[in-house]
């Protein structure tokens, strides 16, 4: 029998690459899902790995998208954040005797 | 601490200057979000406020707003000192990879008269040279230990039957003493694991002397007990409660701990498994999963049941956990409490499991019968399989610094941290989570692992949804998790 499929389109002008594919490892215990861009559009086709009803296709496909949404607004927090980030960081790590010496 | 911040706790017209400070989030259900910043602190927030506060759209005098202001989500011009706070957090947090291999393990021999099934590594032989640790192996192994900068030493003996090689036990804690007093006495504690059946007076009368910890093992009710852990006479569980009486009598009643092993037979039976503890007067239990390694693999009973079965044992025997704590009695499922403690304090816990950087050789390292180190006793029974990746190097030949400083050591340790891994690095839980690239290689190939399709992950992402969920619905819950965590 033939496992479902499903097809989720993203306006690419608003979510980057990263974003969709982020998203999309999120699900890989569900389906495999194939990115590409056509036109100004992303394009992922979900091919499920086990038999599932219609509903919870649906769902899923749902989840996927507010994951997009959610994965957006990481982005943007990881960006503004960066830098605080990392010298938080190396003063965390700074007296653990975990930096390797060369 | 954390609430649900309705939709009205904002007002976008009142929107104020701020910058974020890294955070993390993740759905915790249909409508509700986790946030959790670098020190681990955590809020739970509908999607209107993190979209809100993502987009610097969240009013300044709304109680979200100060709320995340003083659990360090962002700062403002009234708090310049958030960020130095927050970077004093974690390291306090971090503080545990300063205290460098503080528990140290001894498999003073394979040799058991036991024949569990899910047993990786005893023998059944009573071949003394094959299968015991020698006088000159201990010796060479604790001048590694005391070359350990911990400030805190735990010795622990393993085996096989640890018992049936007492007198080498008898002779490493002895001689450790002396070290450690010529060295200026850091805090050593020591732990015999044994399954009881061989305690005798002499050995009791020895642990009582030198303070000894006993660490046994009870399955559950006698049936389920002997079932899993069968043994000439069919006994186990007699022998095993008989222990433990006369052990506490001697050494007093705090001083004997249990563990148990979940099989496939105990997944029915999480009621029959805790009431058994409080019948035999423990205060807590450690509801394990079955570990993925060695005999568990061979014989299928790894594979015999999957996560969400155990899950769903789990969330049984805790919520009846819960019921007993409600009823007045004080009872405690510890993998919860090692979690809690660090959700809702800011200590991180030593549990190796739950490490990031993993807690291999850092938390923990095993010096197996015959001189080899592992880093883990995950990693021993790996060993067993014939899979050496993480063996660290050998006591007969291995220096302190090429052991510790290895790259077998140093590369799952850095490959694995929680932090810059696919989906972990935006979970909001993985300040509480684990890297354990030893399960993650042994199920599937590589120390990182796939988070999604981790049996890893799938466990801890919902335990701690679920434990989060409850207290957060639940200020009885909070109360009564509030006290395991100050254990955890
Ligand atoms: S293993 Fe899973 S639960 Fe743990 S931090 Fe990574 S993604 Fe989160």
């Amino acid at each position: 029998m033939d496992t479902p499929s499903a097809v989720v389109t993203f306006d690419a002008s608003l979510f980057s690459e990263e974003t969709i594919k982020k998203a999309a490892y999120t699900f890989a215990a569900a389906a495999s899902v194939d990115i590409r861009r056509s036109g100004v559009e992303w394009v992922c086709a979900f091919r499920f790995l086990r038999p599932m009803k219609p509903e919870d296709i649906h769902e899923t496909v749902e989840s996927f998208r507010i994951e997009v949404l959610d994965q957006d607004l990481r982005e943007r927090v990881a960006a503004e954040t960066r830098e605080t980030r990392n010298s938080i960081l190396a003063v965390a790590f700074s007296r653990t005797g975990l930096q390797r010496s060369e | 601490m954390s609430k649900f911040r309705p939709l009205a706790a904002f007002d976008q017209s009142g929107a104020a200057p701020y910058t974020l400070l890294p955070f993390r989030f993740t759905r915790l259900d249909r409508d509700r979000y986790v946030a959790s910043n670098m020190a681990g602190e955590y809020a739970v927030l509908d999607r209107t406020t993190v979209e809100a506060l993502v987009k610097h759209q969240l009013a300044s005098d709304t109680n979200a707003y100060r709320d995340l202001a003083s659990r360090h989500f962002l700062i403002d011009a009234d708090s310049s000192v958030g960020r130095d706070l927050l970077a004093l957090k974690v390291r306090t947090r971090l503080s545990r990879l300063s205290e460098f291999t503080g528990l140290h393990i001894f498999v003073v021999t394979l040799r058991c008269e036991h024949s569990c099934p899910y047993c990786q590594v005893s023998r059944q032989s009573m071949d003394t040279e094959a299968f015991d640790m020698t006088l000159n192996t201990a010796n060479r192994a604790l001048d590694l230990v005391f070359r350990s900068p911990a400030p805190h030493l735990k010795i622990e003996f393993q085996g096989g039957e640890s018992l049936l090689n007492f007198p080498l036990i008898r002779h490493i804690i002895v001689r450790a003493k002396k070290i450690n007093a010529a060295q200026g006495d850091r805090p050593l504690q020591f732990v015999i694991a044994t399954n009881l059946a061989l305690i005798d007076d002499e050995m009791l009368a020895f642990a009582k002397e030198h303070d000894i910890l006993i660490s046994t093992s009870l399955d559950g009710p006698a049936d389920l007990h002997n079932c899993n852990r069968p043994r000439p006479g069919r006994d186990s569980y007699e022998r095993t409660i008989a222990g433990i009486e006369k052990a506490r009598r001697v050494l007093g009643h705090d001083r004997v701990g249990a563990l148990m092993t979940t099989t496939k037979e105990s997944l029915r039976q999480p009621r029959a498994i805790i009431d058994e503890y409080i019948r035999q007067g423990f205060d807590s239990i450690f509801l394990r999963p079955l570990s993925p390694y060695g005999f568990a693999v061979k014989t299928k009973s790894y594979a015999a049941y999957d996560v969400s079965s155990w899950l769903a044992f789990y969330f049984k025997g805790l919520s009846y956990i819960i019921e007993l704590n409600r009823q007045g009695q004080r009872f405690v499922e510890s993998y919860a409490a090692i979690i809690l403690s660090k959700i809702l304090t800011p200590f991180s816990s030593g549990y190796v499991d739950l490490g990031s950087p993993a807690g291999i050789g850092i938390g923990a390292v095993v010096y197996n019968y015959n001189g080899a180190v592992y880093a883990s006793d995950e990693a021993r029974m790996l060993a067993e399989m014939h899979d050496e990746t993480f063996k660290l190097g050998d006591v007969h030949t291995a220096s302190y610094e090429d052991i510790f400083l290895s790259d077998r050591l140093l590369d799952p340790l850095e490959e694995s941290v929680a932090l810059s891994v696919p989906m972990c690095s935006d979970c909001a839980f993985e300040p509480y989570c684990g890297a354990d690239p030893v399960f993650h290689h042994a199920t599937q190939g590589d120390y990182v692992g796939r988070k999604p399709t981790s049996a890893f992950c799938q466990r801890n992402m919902a335990i701690f949804r679920h434990l989060i969920r409850l207290m957060e619905d639940d200020p009885e819950v909070r109360l009564i998790f509030r006290s395991w965590a100050s254990r955890g």
